[in-house]
This record gives structure tokens, C-alpha cells and sequence, in this order.
């Protein structure tokens, strides 16, 4: 049971991890792979602050690691985020390899290689845990989900789509992209929080560029711009390793078989639908916005002769 | 036209000022090279208060870099450029919309992924809830303001008879209609001054009509036009003022009819007719 509870936790973890980057990526189209390394940061800070000052409980360590992730998050921003396309692709995944080697080498401060543990018990039991780590990923996903359906989800879409049709129509593209890639960070820092929290250690192994990439997969796979689909990426994704327990599997062919399921559904879920099993369909409803007719009037607009004679 | 003051191009005397109640844009000696290519040499002109204008001139002329230069997607070498009696001259590109200029695209660049409403209400200025707060502290308002801007985003497309077509996602809309959406979402942010580039290009000849009555009806309601236009027949039609460039350099500028019996102007259309279209 026990075992059961803390898989669920981390599936949890990993839900808020992804909910956190559909924002930057699904939305704002900012293809970022620092996302474990972000996770790594809010684990260090929470964990640190835990170790300094176990009487506080976990809520300061969850919101200081928050606030340095956005901090980190905007000077590295205002320095990399005017660079555009796969320049930027580029720069993120140096910066992540960068704050990993950070972890490694601050040896003071994170403890090296081997980094912290016998970090305290800031929650008596597992289930408590639980709720809290389910709590705060639902309130993550009610903040993305408004956010994906306000105006500002929309001058992110306009964003992805063409920035300087954006720009023209008033939108300050840079520090827009600044500040969706610090909410992402800072969300992405509390995730790591509460996994360092549950682990009760942490090393920088954990927080390297192939988890960045797993959460890049759950999104593409659930549907990018889209929470429910952030959900469900996390799901399938995060799940499947545990999923193949099941299955009579020698153990030491177990991540081999995890491998090749999760490379095929990556290639295979594009391939079947393209958008992702949830795809942002934000804006197709008429009914959301309230301006939904009776039926669909054809347009008899000036473009209607060119219509007919295709 | 005289320069501005050498060294303070920001100053405004009274002599502009006066102009400026006349004229809504003034562009002062615009000059930018790229590379070894002189794109645009010091070209001066105004665009009047609720009139059309036109800039026209040969494939190359410069045209479309100095639509550039004006909303700053390229910085100019050289040159002032006045917007309502302010230079505007270093001002980023966001900044445009909300001082009451807007511009189209020769390639359109709707939000390919959004539907037309949507495009047209990222044309909205100002709009209430556009953080990253509204969502977890003022979100009833936000949802409020929401509906009222897409009643209005739909009332505006109705007018441009956009209504049918507002809940289709932009890359599938036919391509006059993209260019009508694309107006529509410049049009939401209220412009006293539209720059227009290639309002006519791609469409057919009913299309081409009933574009030109909508931008006559677009002026008369108060909104000055710059267009680039390779139509020329429309252009001599419908321009109140016509501005011709070749080779980056203004050769001629005037009332159409001045402008049709301008000699160099008529010597680089005909030469121009040989090796492009008519």
C-alpha cells in the first residue's frame, strides 16, 4: 500500500512538472529543456532550507524555491529568450547542462555527486504527503487551465504563432516570453520541492537532461496548450515503467522493453494524431466565449466566388 | 522639406507642429543600407489626416522596408519619422498599436492555429486580465471582459461581413478572407493610421472591388491609410495623395493626376512594364 501511495506522489510530481511546461512550451511555443534542471533547483532550495530550518514545515521551502526558480528563470530570460527558434533550442539545453554540472560542483552548498540526505521529515506520514502533493497539483491545474482560456493564454498562442504579427498588434513579445518562462521555472521548482521533500535526498543525477526530455514527450504526447492533456501525458508516461511490473518481464530487460515502449509511443502518437490526445482546441468551442450561433452561417463575403469555383 | 535640427531630431518646432495637425505621419530623410545595397535614400514624405496615400513604385523600389522602417521591424540608418507630432523613430514595435498605428502584412501572418475571433481580439488594446494574475485573483472580471471583447471582435467582423467565418481556425480560411481577418485584427486596436501592405494582391475582380469600397467606407470613418500597392489602375482611383519610389529614392509625389503625367514617373513604369507585370 505504502508503495502504491508513492507512486502515485511522483505521478502527481511529475503531473505538476509537465502542467508547469505546457505553459512555456505548449503556449508560448518556447521550447525549453531546462525543466529538470529547474526541478533540481527547487529541490535544492527546499531541501536546504529544510536542513537549516526544520521547524518551519515545508510551505516556506515550497514558495523560496519558487521565488529563486523565477529569479534564475528571469535573468536567464532577459539574456536568452530575444534569441528566436532552434538558437534558443540550443541555449536551454546548454543551460541545463550547466545548472546540472552546478549541482555536481558547488560541493559546499549541494554536496557534490553525491548530494543531500537524511534531509528531515517535515510530514508524518505518506498519505498526508499525498494529499498534499495532489492539492497543490490541482491548484496548478486550475491556474493553467484559466490561464490557457485568458487573455493572456491568447497573446501567448499569438506568440507561438507569429511573433512579429504579434508585435505589431502591441504585444511586448520579449518580456511576455520572460515572464511565462518564470512562471513555468518557479512552478517547475515546486514540483522538485516536493520531490526532495519525499525522498528526503537528493543528487544531481536525478535531475538531468533525460527527465527534461521525458517531460517534453508527455506533453507532445498528451496534447500541447492543453492541461488535460498535460495530465494525461504525465500519466501514461510517468505510469508506464510501473505498468511493465505487471508484465512478466525478466528484470533485467525491464528498461529495455520501457525504452522501446516509450520511443514507440513517441513516434506512434504524433503519427495517429498529430496534435496529441488532447489537442488545444481552446476557441473552436463557441460556447466558451459566449458568441455561438444558432448554426454556422456560410460566409457570403468577398471570398465566397473563390470558394465556389474550387 | 527642410531637416530637422541637426543633432536633437526630437525637437519640434512650431513649423511641425503646424504640420502635424495636417499631417498624421511625417517621414523625415529616411535612409537604411543593407550591406552594400542602399535600400531606401533619404525619403521624405507626409500622410495626411483622413486621406489615402499610396506608395507605389517598381519590384525593389524600397517600399515595403520603409512600411519596416516606419513600425521599426528595421531600425533606419538615418531619419526621423513624426507620428501625431512624436517621433517614433526608436520606439519598439509593440509600441504602435496602442499609439494608434497599425499595419498589415504582405504575407498576411495570421495566428494560423487560432480561430478568426481570436485573431481579432489580439487586436485589441488594453485589454483587461492580460497577466499572469487575473487568472488566480480576479478571474469572474476577467471571464466578464472576455465575453463583452468577443461581442465586440464579432460585431467589428460582421461589418467586414467576417461574421460566418469567425469560429474557423485562420489557416483554413480562404485567402481573401485571411486578408480580411488580418485587416479586421489590425482595425481592433482602433488605428488613426493603417498602414496597408498589398491590400489588393491575390484577389479577383469583385474582390477586388468590394475591398476598395471597404477601405473608402474605412477612411470616411476617420482612418488614414498608407498603402503599397502594385495595382496601379486602383491606386489612381481611390489615392487622394501618390508617392513614387525606384531604387530606394522618392522620384515623384502628388495628386494622381499629377503623378500620370509625371515624365520620370511614367519612363519607370513603362521600363518597369518590360520585365515585370503589366
Amino acid at each position: 500500500m505504502d508503495y502504491v501511495i508513492l507512486v502515485i506522489t511522483v505521478l502527481a510530481i511529475y503531473g505538476i512538472g509537465a502542467v508547469a511546461l505546457n505553459l512555456a512550451f505548449g503556449l508560448g511555443g518556447i521550447f525549453v529543456v531546462t525543466q529538470a534542471a529547474f526541478l533540481g533547483v527547487g529541490a535544492y532550495a527546499a531541501a536546504l532550507l529544510a536542513k537549516a530550518a526544520p521547524a518551519w514545515g515545508f510551505w516556506p521551502g515550497l514558495l523560496i524555491a519558487a521565488a529563486v526558480a523565477a529569479l534564475l528563470a528571469w535573468v536567464i530570460g532577459i539574456a536568452t529568450l530575444r534569441i528566436r527558434g532552434d538558437a534558443f533550442i540550443v541555449a536551454s539545453l546548454a543551460l541545463q547542462i550547466v545548472l546540472v554540472d552546478v549541482f555536481v560542483n558547488l560541493k559546499d552548498v549541494t554536496g557534490g555527486p553525491y548530494g543531500l540526505s537524511k534531509l528531515p521529515e517535515v510530514l508524518p506520514n505518506r498519505v498526508l504527503y499525498l494529499l498534499l502533493t495532489v492539492a497543490i497539483l490541482a491548484g496548478v491545474s486550475l491556474y493553467a487551465h484559466r490561464l490557457t482560456r485568458s487573455p493572456m493564454g491568447r497573446t501567448l498562442r499569438a506568440i507561438r504563432d507569429d511573433d512579429s504579427a504579434a508585435e505589431m498588434s502591441g504585444k511586448d513579445t520579449v518580456n511576455t516570453r520572460v515572464a511565462v518562462y518564470m512562471v513555468t521555472c518557479a512552478l517547475a521548482a515546486v514540483a522538485g520541492g516536493l520531490m526532495g521533500i519525499l525522498t528526503k535526498y537528493i543528487y544531481p543525477g536525478s535531475f538531468g537532461v533525460d527527465l527534461s526530455i521525458l517531460m517534453i514527450a508527455m506533453i507532445i504526447v498528451g496534447g500541447l496548450g492543453n492541461v488535460w492533456g498535460a495530465l494525461l501525458g504525465a500519466l501514461l508516461l510517468g505510469g508506464l515503467p510501473e505498468a511493465l511490473r505487471f508484465l512478466p518481464i525478466p528484470n533485467d530487460n525491464v528498461l529495455t522493453v520501457q525504452r522501446i515502449l516509450y520511443g514507440s509511443a513517441l513516434m506512434l502518437v504524433p503519427f495517429w494524431r498529430p496534435r496529441g490526445l488532447f489537442p488545444d482546441s481552446y476557441g473552436r468551442n463557441a460556447r466558451v466565449l459566449g458568441t455561438a450561433r444558432e448554426r454556422p452561417v456560410p460566409s457570403d463575403g468577398p471570398g465566397s466566388d473563390e470558394r465556389a469555383l474550387r | 522639406m527642410n531637416a530637422t535640427p541637426a543633432g536633437n531630431p526630437s525637437v519640434i518646432n512650431a513649423a511641425d507642429a503646424f504640420a502635424a495637425e495636417r499631417s498624421i505621419l511625417a517621414v523625415r530623410n529616411l535612409s537604411v543600407r543593407f550591406g552594400g545595397l542602399q535600400a531606401v535614400r533619404s525619403v521624405s514624405f507626409e500622410v495626411a489626416v483622413g486621406k489615402i496615400t499610396a506608395l507605389i513604385g517598381p519590384n525593389g523600389a524600397g517600399k515595403t522596408t520603409v512600411f519596416n522602417l516606419i513600425t521599426g521591424a528595421v531600425p533606419a540608418d538615418e531619419g526621423v519619422i513624426l507620428f501625431r507630432g512624436e517621433d517614433i523613430t526608436n520606439v519598439p514595435s509593440h509600441g504602435f498599436a496602442g499609439r494608434g498605428l497599425s499595419r498589415t502584412f504582405q504575407d498576411i501572418r495570421l495566428f494560423r492555429g487560432m480561430t478568426a475571433l481570436e485573431n481579432v481580439m489580439i487586436g485589441f488594446q488594453r485589454v483587461k486580465g492580460e497577466d499572469f494574475a487575473s487568472p488566480l485573483f480576479r478571474w469572474r472580471q476577467t471571464r466578464t471582459a472576455e465575453r463583452e471583447g468577443a461581442r465586440r471582435a464579432l460585431e467589428l467582423m460582421e461589418q467586414w461581413r467576417l461574421g460566418g467565418v469567425a469560429h474557423r481556425i485562420a489557416a483554413d480560411l480562404s485567402y481573401p478572407e485571411q486578408k480580411l481577418v488580418a485587416i479586421a485584427r489590425a482595425l481592433a486596436a482602433e488605428p488613426k493610421l493603417l498602414l496597408l501592405d498589398e491590400p489588393l494582391s491575390g484577389l479577383s475582380g469583385t474582390a477586388v472591388e468590394e475591398m476598395l469600397s471597404y477601405l473608402s467606407r474605412l477612411v470616411q470613418s476617420g482612418c488614414a491609410l498608407l498603402l503599397v500597392e502594385h495595382n496601379i489602375g486602383a491606386v489612381m482611383r481611390i489615392s487622394d495623395h501618390i508617392v513614387v519610389m525606384h531604387l530606394g529614392e522618392k522620384i515623384a509625389e502628388g495628386p494622381p493626376s499629377a503623378i500620370s503625367r509625371h515624365a520620370r514617373v511614367r519612363e519607370v513604369y513603362l521600363g518597369a512594364k518590360r520585365d515585370t507585370r503589366s
